[in-house]
């Protein structure tokens, strides 16, 4: 890597009072790199989009930051105060990150309402409240709007397993803003959608995004240039480069080798 | 509403009609399939519906029968036959409270959950998941089972505590304690039924079923999970305890083959064949198989083992839900089934 290029990608990873922030991150399968010394700030605010090849580290990245994978190296910061690098997922939750799964992963034998009921709890109490609590007036009406956001509001009492692909979709993803998180990480939200399906929830993403932050790993260009407030481009466990969609396009490096492989 | 009341009559008449029917000696071996229901249910908590494989069940059963058999042995001896052959001659410090009923009574629950205290917090708080923990539970239950059969003087070996002159002033084998005993199993049959039921209404029910389901995805909604599956496990080991209580005066013996990972995967069997992550199955599946084994061993007991192996593979192969998940997906079932239920709501 060139030393102007480098230049470059430590002025723009840094960001004032960011939201998320990774130092000198690694992590390490059995000898492959699978995030290769990553310094980057998120800021506050916004749908910001990670891109790459397959392979380029976009769901290690996340994994990293929600305790999924264990980092072998570096700090990864919430909110400047927090160190969560390979603490408990269940702890992460807690401060406010919550997660959307590639696959629909949701609770399949159980009701739409009662998937709702288990993330709107989030397992902070105690487990005798936990176990023994019965859901209020305010905290129903909370799941019906939520479901409402997201096309749900008439499956509510559905067994959650019997719906389409794309209902599980909008399932996992109204679990996981039913709480307001301030740091929403999606991995792939719209595979497997129709069209139709894949502007609205874009459309809602961009919404959470006013008032959150939003890091997206996604594929589908269409999507990504329609709905993205900023855009990392990963590469081999590197960032390569970041910025507005209509700018990263024309980075040489990225078409050579991320947009030129598809054509 | 009104099938409702038929269905409960005629259950009533079933569980009746053995009492007049049935010779004492046959009341009894029913008593001993009522308790194995008890036990299948709590093995069925926690398999069926929190996903956890214990192969080592029965150590719970044998440490809740334990602690009956000890207070009934000093009802019939102070110092019990086999601590004198083992050359004992003052009863040990912990056996003493043991001459106390509710003290007995109390560590049929007691011991059982602390075993499974120590089993299950280093266990869950470590991360120990599936096959893992099933084979450190099947070593548990076989350290435990050493221990008490090299014990001699003070647990009975392995011939376990038997001798007992009688209980609630009634001696062994007297027909109206046996008819007590009956009555007892069904009524702590039932009791723990509905308590499963209540159990997994609640929302901590919903919270077992998601692990078992996908515990990942709980996780990372927030819930410490290692805590549920302990909380699980130790009412598992209550409701086991529970049961070897009741079968100490029903059988007249407790010894270490009932903590045997024979005898726990006995339960486990019942379990898969009369229907896992349902409600009725482990209590069907343990009066048929327990009846068939019966049966069996009476006309042909050299192949019974084979017989039971096979049934298992073919209830794994053929009905894996077992007999009560596979009649609940029969359509005319299910039917009638939603019927009653918009009737009861």
């Amino acid at each position: 890597m060139n030393k102007d290029l480098e230049l470059h990608l430590k002025r723009i990873a840094r960001v004032v009072n960011p939201i998320i922030s990774l130092r000198d991150v690694e992590v390490d399968f059995d000898g492959y790199k699978a995030l290769n010394t990553i310094n980057i700030d998120f800021s506050f605010k916004g749908v910001q989009f990670i891109i790459g090849p397959n392979g380029a580290g976009k769901t290690t990245i996340l994994d990293a930051i929600c305790g999924r994978v264990k980092t072998s190296k570096g700090k990864i910061i919430y909110k400047e105060t927090h160190e969560v690098q390979n603490k408990k997922p269940e702890s992460i939750v807690h401060l406010g990150i919550s997660r959307k799964f590639q696959n629909p992963t949701i609770f399949n034998t159980q009701t739409v309402f009662e998937n709702m009921k288990l993330s709107l709890l989030t397992g902070k109490r105690n487990v005798w409240y936990l176990f023994n609590h019965k859901i209020t007036k305010e905290e129903e009406d909370t799941i019906d709007q939520t479901l409402l956001k997201l096309n749900l509001l008439e499956y509510k009492n559905v067994i959650s397993g019997s719906m389409s692909h794309g209902q599980k979709q909008w399932l996992e993803i109204a679990m996981s803003i039913i709480n307001e998180p301030e740091l929403l990480l999606v991995d792939e939200p719209i595979a497997g959608m129709s069209p139709s399906e894949r502007d609205r929830t874009g459309e809602l993403l961009k919404e959470i995004g006013k008032d959150h932050t939003v890091l997206v790993v996604e594929h589908d260009m269409k999507f990504v240039s329609n709905f993205s407030t900023s855009v990392t481009v990963m590469h081999e466990g590197r960032i390569i480069d970041r910025g507005a969609f209509d700018k990263i396009v024309n980075n040489e490096q990225v078409i050579e080798i991320y947009l030129g492989r598809q054509n | 509403m009104k099938q409702k009341i038929i269905c409960i009559l005629v259950l009533a008449v079933i569980i009746i009609l053995p009492v007049f029917l049935l010779s004492d000696f046959r009341l009894s071996i029913l008593s001993k399939f009522v308790v194995f229901a008890i036990v299948a249910i709590s093995v069925n908590l926690l398999w069926g519906y929190t996903g956890v494989l214990s192969l080592g069940h029965g150590v719970y059963f044998a440490l809740g029968g334990y602690a009956m058999a000890m207070y009934m042995k000093l009802q019939a001896q102070p110092l019990p036959d086999f601590m004198e052959w083992s050359g004992i001659e003052t009863l040990p410090w912990f056996w003493k409270p043991f001459q106390s009923l509710p003290f007995a009574l109390a560590m049929t629950v007691i011991l059982p959950v602390t075993l499974a205290l120590l089993v299950g917090v280093p266990l869950f708080k470590s991360g120990t998941k599936g096959v893992y923990f099933t084979i450190i539970s099947q070593a548990i239950t076989l350290i435990v089972s050493i221990l008490f059969v090299g014990q001699q003087g003070f647990t009975g070996g392995s011939n376990g505590i038997t001798g007992f002159k009688g209980v609630f002033g009634y001696p062994i084998g007297d027909p109206t304690l046996i008819k007590i005993l009956y009555g007892l199993a069904v009524a702590v049959v039932i009791a723990i039924y509905f308590v499963s039921k209540f159990m997994l209404r609640t929302h901590g029910g919903v919270i077992i079923q998601a692990i078992r389901d996908r515990e990942t995805r709980l996780r990372f909604l927030g819930y410490r999970t290692d805590s549920f599956k302990i909380l699980t496990l130790a009412t598992s080991a209550a409701m086991c305890g529970v049961a070897g209580a009741l079968f100490v005066p029903i059988v007249g013996i407790i010894s270490p083959s009932l903590m045997s990972i024979l005898m726990s995967t006995e339960f486990v069997i019942w379990v898969a064949i009369g229907g896992r992550g349902t409600l009725l199955g482990p209590i069907i599946g343990a009066l048929v198989i327990n009846y068939a084994k019966t049966s069996f061993s009476e006309s042909l007991p050299e192949y019974w083992w084979y017989f039971y192996g096979f049934l298992f593979i073919a209830a794994t192969l053929i009905v894996p839900k077992g007999i009560v998940g596979t009649l609940k997906e029969k359509e005319w079932f299910q039917n009638r089934f939603n019927k009653l239920k918009t009737e009861h709501e």
